[in-house]
């Protein structure tokens, strides 16, 4: 039903009214055919009939003459009168057929005629039966009979003549309707069948020209679309029609009949391929809302497994449902392919290049309120110790304890160098010192260390270089703008600084201690002495740049207490920070960094040399107080209880005594536990 | 009729927190909320309770959350089931619906989204 109801809505509607009308005409003319056929058959038996009254007429005309002349001859009439019955019974039944006929035709001449023969008929057939009557008739009846024969068989015989002739004309004029009307019912036929052909021929060319005009509009657009296009059905079976950009997207042929996901196999991760399985599965399924899986097509952005060297290509597969229809629901998939790897690229270039933005935008307000012969020094101090520290690890003897000696050094000098970084608030040479003594940490925690351990180590300093150079790089571009100022002296001087470079200094140091009480949620005061007294020799200038700050550091993250401790120990919430710089009267000088905090917890000391497996619980039992602080300068040691971007590495103090030792200082630490700790640099005089 | 809910998640914070915006005037009224911190104590209420609507967390102890939505799309396959997780890739997603969930929402999630999600749920 489903199919004709389509037929009859259809482009073959007309074609099939026409059909029906075409065999409706033909039965029509065929049941009047048969009509006027059966009509022609009474006819000509009606004309038969006719013919056989003439017949009979005359055949009892010479029986009863027969007769005659028997009776008068005195012969026997038996046979004259069975012939005579046998006449009058046929004309009889000839008649009543005729009579039949007639009236069936309804044809009003010919039941006239057969009326009036009847009439003609009646007084004969009663003189013949009176002849049967007896075996030897009379002469009187015989006569009576032979004259009414005489008489009336003429008539009889022209009423016959009449009534055929009638029989034919009507006979005829139902020939000729039938030929009208069978010409008639031919033309129409013809005309139906020409209607239908040109119907059908027009139909057939427009339908051609239309799937001529669908299939040049297809390949054109599959021609000049740029995606890859195809199809699927649902069991993944790959189409016969597809783009050609497909050709120059996917990287294998696709021929029609393959399976999309085994050619998917070759170039994505089983991960991948999996999760693509699923994913059309699920859009396949009527059950699942395509808005819920919008955002989870795993092949949306997939790079391809490309042989080594050549550049990562990255491909786009969109998905949509085809419908066959209302009953048949999802048949398959419409699959556009796209070649991303110029956006994937393009969007890592921009990210990249923000990143870079960011970063030297980062270092360039870092470095842009810096004293640039300070930062100079900086770099050059830094950069020369990263060398200093490259070329420690390639003439490092292999050994494990020459490994960890090494590290150690490492770490010291990196976190001299974040110390630094930190004083001059270069956040980014800070933070990636911190990063690279995370990990340092992590190589000195284990006692034996191999020749590979150290690779870790020499790509650390090298992100450092980098980092130094990023800085340089700023600086560069910096002097190319302000060339002319640059012109006005020179840059990075090395001589030594007057009082105004350790006013400067000193500002720094007061600026870093109050960031780092700051970020420890911390109160403090810093005071600063620096009496006038001239030009500072290069040893304690690179105390000062190097070690100061890591004593700042030390005494506000480990000394000053946090406000609340503070007042719950009675003293005033503001921590106290005094940093001094003096001249003795025999020309030495001295450096000296006080805090009010909480001193030096020696107890505390001693339990955590035991637990860092540092020193042996019977040792350091066997330590004086005066030994368990002079630990503090070792590398390792540390009384903070976690580590942190300012202090709790246990290196700040070694820096110091390292620097200590290297400047020709006498280092001297005073400390009462919860009331103060006094850290003193003493230089003699030259 | 009204319609019952079942949370699960081993956050006490996410289920209370899911709870409490059920509250929300735009949702339509919840007549029962059930909690369970575990796939197999979600498999027993979702037994005996029968919910209309469950929010599923897919890192839980005992039972994970994927193991327990197979499980409830057989013995309860009524039940439409919303994932609630912290894990974003594709391959779980697309997992879990194909083991029968409904809907995602990731976290964390803002309460305009948890919102819109439960009502794509309950639509």
């Amino acid at each position: 039903m489903p199919v004709l109801h389509s037929f009859l809505r259809g482009k073959y509607r007309v074609l099939v009214f026409a059909v029906a009308a075409f065999f409706l005409v033909s039965v029509g003319v065929y049941t009047l055919n048969f009509v006027l056929l059966q009509n022609v058959e009474r006819d000509a038996k009606s004309i038969n009939e006719g013919g056989k009254l003439r017949g009979y007429s005359q055949q009892l005309a010479k029986a009863v003459l027969t007769l005659s002349h028997e009776s008068a001859a005195g012969e026997p009439v038996q046979t004259s009168q069975a012939q005579i019955s046998e006449a009058y019974q046929a004309f009889d039944l000839a008649l009543a057929r005729v009579q039949t006929f007639a009236a069936a035709s309804q044809d009003g001449p010919a039941l006239e005629l057969a009326d009036k023969l009847d009439r003609q008929w009646q007084p004969l057939r009663d003189a013949a039966i009176t002849l049967l009557i007896s075996a030897t008739p009379q002469r009187a009846e015989i006569d009576a009979a032979v004259t009414l024969s005489n008489t009336r068989n003429v008539r009889l015989l022209q009423l016959a003549d009449d009534l055929t002739y009638e029989q034919e004309r009507l006979a005829g004029d139902r020939a000729r309707s039938m030929r009208v009307l069978q010409s008639g019912a031919i033309a129409v036929a013809l005309l139906m069948f020409v209607f239908i052909v040109v119907h059908v021929a027009r139909r057939l060319s427009q339908s051609d020209r239309e799937a001529e005009q669908a299939r040049r509009e297809t390949t054109d657009i599959l021609r000049t679309v740029r995606e890859g296009l195809f199809l699927i059905d649902r069991n993944g079976t790959i189409g016969t029609q597809r783009s050609e950009h497909l050709a120059r997207v996917f990287p294998h042929p696709l021929a029609p009949g393959d399976n999309f996901l085994v050619t998917l196999a070759s170039l994505v991760t089983p991960d991948t391929l999996d999760s693509a399985r699923q994913y059309l599965g699920l859009l396949l399924n009527e059950r699942v809302k395509p808005a819920l899986l919008a955002d989870l097509n795993p092949l949306q952005r997939v790079q391809l497994a490309q042989p080594d060297g050549s550049r990562p290509k990255y491909l786009s597969f969109g998905f949509q449902p085809v419908r066959g229809g209302a009953a048949t629901g999802i048949t398959g998939m419409l699959v556009a392919v796209a070649d991303v790897s110029q956006e994937v690229r393009l969007e890592r270039e921009l990210a990249d290049a923000e990143e870079r933005a960011r970063s030297e935008v980062a270092l360039l307000l870092d470095v842009l309120d810096k004293d640039p012969a300070d930062v100079r020094r900086f770099l050059d101090d830094a950069r020369a110790k990263l060398d200093g520290l490259n070329a420690a690890l390639r003439d490092v003897a292999p050994e494990a304890r020459a490994y960890l000696t090494t590290v150690t050094k490492v770490c010291r000098e990196v976190h001299s160098i974040k110390g630094e970084a930190a004083a001059l608030a270069i956040g980014a040479v800070a933070a990636q010192a911190h990063r690279f003594e995370d990990e340092l940490g992590a190589l000195r925690q284990r006692r034996t260390l191999t020749g590979d351990d150290l690779i870790p180590v020499a790509t650390g300093i090298g992100r450092m270089l980098q980092e130094l150079a990023k800085i340089d790089a700023v600086i560069s571009r910096l002097a190319a703008f302000a060339q002319p100022a640059a012109d006005a002296g020179p840059r990075g001087s090395e001589t030594p600084r007057g009082e105004d470079g350790v006013l400067q200094s000193m500002q720094r140091i007061q600026r870093l201690a109050l960031a780092v009480a700051a970020d420890l949620d911390k109160k403090l005061r810093v005071e600063t002495s620096l009496p006038h007294f001239g030009a500072i020799p290069e040893p304690v200038h690179r105390l000062l740049r190097e070690g100061l700050p890591q004593l700042v550091r030390n005494a506000v993250v480990h000394g000053i207490e946090a406000a609340a401790e503070r007042r719950r120990a009675g003293k005033h919430e503001e921590g106290r920070l005094r940093i001094e710089l003096t001249r003795s009267a025999d020309g030495g000088i001295e450096l000296t960094v006080a805090d009010d905090g909480r001193g030096i917890d020696v107890h505390a000391l001693r339990r955590r040399l035991t637990e860092d497996g540092q020193r042996a619980a019977e040792q350091v039992a066997a330590m004086s107080d005066r030994d368990v602080i002079a630990t503090l300068f070792e590398p390792g040691v540390s009384t903070a209880a976690a580590v942190s971007e300012h202090a709790g590495r246990g290196m700040g103090l070694d820096v110091v005594g390292a620097l200590a030792r290297e400047t020709g200082a006498r280092l001297k630490l005073v400390s009462t536990p919860r009331a103060y700790t006094r850290f003193t640099l003493l230089w003699s005089p030259a | 009729m009204k319609a019952r809910l079942l949370i699960v998640d081993d956050s006490m914070v996410i289920r209370n927190l899911i709870a409490r915006q059920m509250l929300d005037e735009r949702l339509p009224p919840i007549d029962l909320v059930d909690l369970a911190g575990d796939g197999e104590q979600a498999l027993a209420i979702a037994l005996s309770r029968k919910p209309d609507f469950i929010t599923m967390d897919l890192t839980m102890p005992n039972m994970d959350g994927e193991a327990c939505i197979e499980r409830l799309a057989e013995v309860l396959p009524g039940a439409r089931i919303m994932v609630v997780s912290a894990l974003s890739d594709k391959a779980t997603a697309l997992r879990a619906i194909s083991k029968g969930a409904h809907g995602f929402l990731h976290k964390p999630f803002s309460e305009e989204q948890l919102v819109a999600a439960l009502l794509e749920l309950m639509s």
